[in-house]
C-alpha cells in the first residue's frame, strides 16, 4: 500500500511541477484537510514535493515560466535553450538535485544532532542572517543605479509583505510566476532545434555547495532557494551557467529534504508540506528514517520522469505552442489565486505582478522580491528577541 | 556524463530508495484493546473507545477512556476533546520515570475524533 501512495505522490508532483503557478503547497493545503493520516500522508506529501523539485525545472526552461524556487534558473536555462541545450540544462539541475538527496540522506543524523544541540543559537542568529541576506542582495548588484533599484524593491516588497501578510500565494505568484511569464511573451519565440541527446561535464562540488546552501535555507525562515543561490553566486562569483544550474538544483531539493529533519528536530515548519504533516504524524525515529527512504525513492523516480518528460517536451514545444502554454499558464495562475484567495488575492496579485515586472525590466535579481517574506520575519524575530 | 548514464543512476537510486523503504517500514500501530496494551510494557496500539471523563485539558490532556475496560490516558498537549466523544487513540504503554516513579502509564501519541 505504501508503494501505491508513493506512486500517487510522484504523479501529483509531476502535475504540480509541470503546471506553472501550481505548487505542491497548494495540493498540501487540500490534502491537510483530508482524513489521510500517518504513513499514508507522509508518503504522499514527501514523494509529491520531492518529485516537484525535479520536474519544475521543465517549464522554467522551456516556457521561461518559473516557480517560487526556480526563477533564478530561468535566465541561465533560457541561455542554454537558445544554444539548443535545453535537455542539458535539465540534466544539470537533475544531477545537482540527486547529489543533494543522496548526500543529504547520509548527513541527516548529523544535521538532526546539530539542530537539536543548537536550537537557541539558531533563533538568536536568525535576524542577523536575514539582515545579512538583505545586505548581500543589495551588494550583489553592480553600479549605484541598480543598488538604488534593489533598495527601492526591498522597501516596496517589504511593504507588500506587511500589507498583504495573509496573501503569500498571490505575492509569490505575482513576483515569480505571472511577471516572468508575461515578460517571456514579449520575447521572440525560440526556433532553435534542440538536441535530443546530451553530453555534459559534471562536478559534484557544485552539488555539495548547493547542499550546504539548501541546508541553511531550510533552517532560516523567509529565505528561499533562489535567495540562497544569489548569495552563493555573489561570493563564489560563478559565471559558469552549468555550474550554477547544478548548484540551484541541489539547493532547491536539499532545502525541502532538510525541512523534514527540521520538523522532527525543532518542530518548525518551513513549507506547506511540513505544515500539512505536523499534526498528522508521529515524531518517532522510525518515521524520520522511513521519510528519508521515501524521499530517496521518489527522487530517483522524479529524476527519471524529469529526463523522459524533458525529451518529450523538446518535440512538443515548438514556437506557437510555447506562446500558447504561456498564456494558458497565466490564465491558470489567475484562476488559482481567485479560487484560493478571492478578491483580496486578485488585488494582491496586481501589485505583486507590477513589482515583479519592475524588477525584471530593470535587470535586477528577482530574488530581491523575497524581501516581502524576509523583512516581516526579521521584524518578528527582532520583536521577540529584544 | 550523458543523459543515458544519468537515467541509469536514477534507476539505481530508485531501487536503493525502495529497498530502504521496505526494510525500514513496519506497521507501528495496530488495533488493540486497553487490556492487551496494559499487559505488555512498551506495547503500542490503536484503542477505540468513548471518553468517560476529561480530568484536565491544559497544558496537557488527561482523560479516562472506556473501551469495555477503563484506563487513564496522558497526552503531551492540549486536545479539543470532551466527555462522551468517541475517539481513536494511538497509544503507547510507557514507564513513567518522573519523580522516581516507575509506574506504567498509557501515553497518547495522537487522538483522532471518530
Amino acid at each position: 500500500m505504501i508503494l501505491v501512495w508513493l506512486m500517487l505522490g510522484v504523479l501529483a508532483g509531476i502535475i504540480a511541477g509541470l503546471i506553472p503557478g501550481l505548487h505542491s503547497n497548494n495540493i498540501a493545503v487540500i490534502v491537510a484537510t483530508s482524513p489521510l493520516f500517518g504513513i499514508e500522508i507522509v508518503t504522499f506529501m514527501l514523494s509529491m514535493s520531492i518529485t516537484q523539485c525535479f520536474v519544475e525545472f521543465i517549464p522554467s526552461t522551456f516556457l521561461g515560466a518559473p516557480s517560487e524556487s526556480t526563477f533564478e534558473s530561468v535566465l541561465p536555462a533560457h541561455r542554454m535553450l537558445l544554444e539548443g541545450e535545453a535537455l542539458q540544462a535539465i540534466c544539470l539541475t537533475t544531477f545537482g538535485a540527486l547529489i543533494a538527496v543522496i548526500t543529504g540522506a547520509i548527513l541527516t543524523p548529523l544535521f538532526f544532532i546539530f539542530l537539536e544541540q543548537n536550537s537557541e543559537q539558531i533563533i538568536l542568529a536568525t535576524p542577523w542572517v536575514l539582515g545579512f541576506a538583505l545586505i548581500a542582495m543589495t551588494l550583489s548588484e553592480s553600479g549605484i543605479k541598480k543598488k538604488t533599484i534593489v533598495i527601492f524593491t526591498i522597501i516596496a516588497a517589504a511593504s507588500q509583505g506587511f500589507l498583504f501578510k495573509d496573501q503569500l500565494f498571490p505575492l509569490i505568484t505575482g513576483y515569480f510566476g505571472i511577471a516572468g511569464t508575461i515578460y517571456s511573451l514579449k520575447e521572440k519565440p525560440v526556433t532553435i532545434k534542440q538536441k535530443t541527446e546530451s553530453n555534459f561535464e559534471t562536478n559534484p562540488i557544485d552539488g555539495f555547495i548547493g547542499l550546504v546552501g539548501g541546508a541553511i535555507v531550510s533552517i532560516m525562515p523567509g529565505i528561499g532557494s533562489n535567495t540562497a543561490a544569489a548569495i552563493i553566486n555573489f561570493f563564489k562569483k560563478t559565471t559558469d551557467t552549468k555550474k550554477y544550474l547544478t548548484m540551484l538544483g541541489a539547493i532547491n531539493t536539499s532545502n525541502f529534504f532538510f525541512s523534514y529533519t527540521m520538523l522532527f528536530a525543532l518542530s518548525k515548519t518551513r513549507n506547506g508540506a511540513m505544515l500539512a504533516l505536523q499534526d498528522k504524524i508521529f515524531f518517532t525515529p522510525q518515521m524520520l528514517t522511513v521519510g528519508t527512504a521515501i524521499m530517496i525513492a521518489s527522487a530517483g523516480i522524479g529524476a527519471l520522469a524529469t529526463i523522459i518528460l524533458a525529451k518529450k517536451a523538446i518535440h512538443l514545444f515548438d514556437q506557437n505552442k510555447t506562446r500558447l502554454f504561456s498564456i494558458a499558464s497565466i490564465i491558470l495562475m489567475v484562476l488559482l489565486v481567485g479560487l484560493l484567495n478571492g478578491t483580496n488575492g486578485l488585488i494582491t496579485l496586481i501589485f505583486s505582478t507590477a513589482l515583479g515586472l519592475f524588477v525584471i525590466m530593470n535587470g535586477v535579481r528577482r530574488s530581491t522580491c523575497m524581501a516581502a517574506l524576509i523583512v516581516p520575519v526579521l521584524f518578528f524575530y527582532l520583536f521577540i528577541l529584544f | 556524463m550523458n543523459d543515458k548514464t544519468l537515467l541509469k543512476i536514477c534507476l539505481v537510486i530508485t531501487i536503493i530508495g525502495i529497498v530502504a523503504l521496505l526494510l525500514t517500514y513496519q506497521e507501528e500501530f495496530q488495533e488493540t484493546t486497553i487490556t492487551k496494551l496494559l499487559s505488555t510494557p512498551g506495547e503500542k496500539g490503536i484503542i477505540s473507545g468513548r471518553i468517560e471523563y476529561v480530568i484536565k485539558n491544559y497544558p496537557i490532556s488527561i482523560f479516562i477512556l472506556n473501551d469495555g475496560n477503563k484506563t487513564t490516558i496522558y497526552a503531551p498537549k492540549s486536545l479539543s476533546i470532551e466527555t462522551n466523544d468517541y475517539v481513536k487513540v494511538y497509544a503507547e504503554n510507557q514507564i513513567d520515570k518522573a519523580k522516581g516513579n516507575f509506574d506504567q502509564k498509557i501515553f497518547a501519541h495522537k487522538v483522532v475524533k471518530e
